[in-house]
């Protein structure tokens, strides 16, 4: 088992085609409306008109595959009342379903969504890492199935040192990671706006909203 | 997200917290004698914590495990509100039995100890919503509000209680004085969170993507509106004391006012939800 897993994106590379959210769904067995993983289509621009009059565009898109990053500081563990919400020596988060309530306050406090209530369950379920595929060895199933190789998974550190360049770039709409230090690295797009920018919106709500 | 159970639950034990202040100040400012004590506003707080609690449950998926709620009181503060609003109907049920014994010892120490717990159950319960991801609640607005709408609803019901249960009906009781302080203390902070609630929605919205299901407060009729009955409320608590007309219908429609008041703004609080990120 890795020390510090942690999942990496390359934004310039992912298409978008949400095989890993499917692959997640598919394997977790998730019901409908809860989603581990969710695929976020970030887009924006305008035409613009140039000196000589006429008129170019500066339409952008991107995506970015978005799951539980099981922070360093993560908020649902603080917030978590029950305990239920524990997060193990590597750092891997997890609900135990013998103490969650079913409150919805880790929902409400998380900016990655990550925490998904299941009705028929009756209490928050998440991300795990695919931990019973690490323990053997494997990848998660989001990160095997994805088919450009966008998604990866491995040592934070060793990600961190391959992907330097752009680093810590504050990547619309993802929040800023002093948040909560998600142990998640982004190589950003080309087009990546920075920060809270007004520049583009979330084209898919419906995908990526708390049901 | 169903709000009606966290609406009642914050709005029934905020009113209990600030029903036991104005007594316990009515009764001080009063004199303090065993015999201004009145078993009532007691009993009907102790009464709207226990309303409070249960429809706290009805929020809950699994309301079988609300025992669990209290795991985390390192951390959470949610688990240190469930604590504290326990230790404070604790407090005041133990203030209603030793009220019934005929020496009454520590009245005074246990009235301050519920008052004091309730300050702290109040706290905890704004600080649940202090969240650094929501920054429409991250604000000192938030404090201000449940700090205001104890007062205001406190006052109300101590009013009610104070004109039903008055012998003379002059209407200028101290009990009915400290309910008016109340409730003008409760205006006063209500205003004071006017400022801090705007420049929260405007980070909310600088900083957010998705839209709430409410509209801005700035576009100003929710806060009218709001103002409006509390204002209300305020004018016919002072037509009780003035003693003119039946009081009794006075308080009776302040309580209305400023309770339907806090009913449209907690309502709003919790719509107005939207969180940093994805």
């Amino acid at each position: 088992m890795l020390k510090r897993p942690a999942f990496f994106l390359d934004a310039q590379i992912c298409t978008g085609c949400k095989t890993c959210m499917i692959a997640c769904k598919d394997k977790n067995n998730l019901p409908m409306g809860v989603r581990w993983r969710r695929v976020v289509e970030f887009a924006g621009g305008d035409w613009v008109r140039l000196e000589d009059g006429t008129f170019s565009q500066n339409v952008f898109a991107y995506y970015i595959s978005v799951s539980c990053n099981h922070c360093r500081d993560p908020i649902c563990v603080q917030a978590c009342p029950s305990t239920a919400m524990n997060q193990d020596g590597h750092g891997i988060v997890t609900v135990d379903p013998q103490k969650c309530l079913g409150c919805r306050y880790c929902e409400w406090a998380c900016p990655y969504s990550a925490p998904q209530f299941d009705q028929a369950l009756g209490q928050m379920t998440k991300c795990d890492f695919c931990r019973e595929e690490l323990e053997q060895g494997g990848l998660p199933t989001c990160v095997a199935a994805c088919p450009t190789r966008a998604l990866q998974f491995g040592e934070y550190d060793q990600l961190e040192q391959a992907v330097r360049h752009g680093f810590g770039l504050l990547m619309a709409p993802l929040p800023p990671p002093v948040l909560t230090e998600p142990n998640f690295i982004l190589a950003p797009h080309r087009d990546a706006k920075s920060g809270q920018t007004r520049a583009g919106a979330i084209c898919n709500p419906e995908e990526v909203k708390d049901a | 997200m169903h709000n009606w159970s966290l609406v009642c639950f914050t709005l029934f034990t905020q009113s209990a917290i600030g029903l036991v202040w104005v007594s316990v100040a009515g009764r001080w400012f009063g004199g303090g004698t065993q015999a201004d004590f009145s078993i009532w506003p007691m009993s009907i707080a102790l009464t709207l914590t226990g309303l409070g609690l249960y429809a706290a449950l009805a929020h809950l998926a699994k309301p079988r495990l609300a025992p669990n709620a209290l795991r985390n009181l390192t951390a959470s503060w949610l688990s240190r509100e469930v604590l504290l609003v326990q230790a404070f109907a604790g407090a005041v049920a133990l203030l209603i039995f030793i009220s019934l014994l005929e020496a009454s010892p520590g009245l005074v120490i246990l009235e301050t100890t519920a008052c004091l717990l309730g300050g702290a159950a109040l706290f905890a319960m704004a600080r649940v919503y202090l969240l650094k991801t929501v920054p429409v609640w991250n604000s000192p607005a938030t404090i201000l509000e449940f700090a205001g709408s104890a007062m205001l609803l406190g006052g109300a019901l101590g009013a009610v209680l104070t004109v039903f249960g008055a012998t003379d009906q002059t209407g200028k009781s101290p009990a009915l004085i400290a309910a008016a302080i109340g409730i003008l203390l409760g205006l006063i902070l209500k205003l004071t969170a006017i400022f801090p609630s705007l420049t929260a929605e405007q980070a909310a919205r600088d900083q957010t993507w998705y839209e709430p299901t409410v509209a801005p407060l700035s576009k100003g009729r929710a806060l009218s509106v709001r103002m409006g009955l509390n204002l209300a409320g305020l004018a016919l608590i002072l037509a009780a004391m003035s003693g003119s007309g039946p009081t009794w219908l006075w308080s009776c429609l302040s309580l209305a006012c400023l309770g339907t008041g806090e009913v449209v703004g907690r309502q709003r609080f919790y719509k107005a939800y939207r969180r940093l990120g994805v």
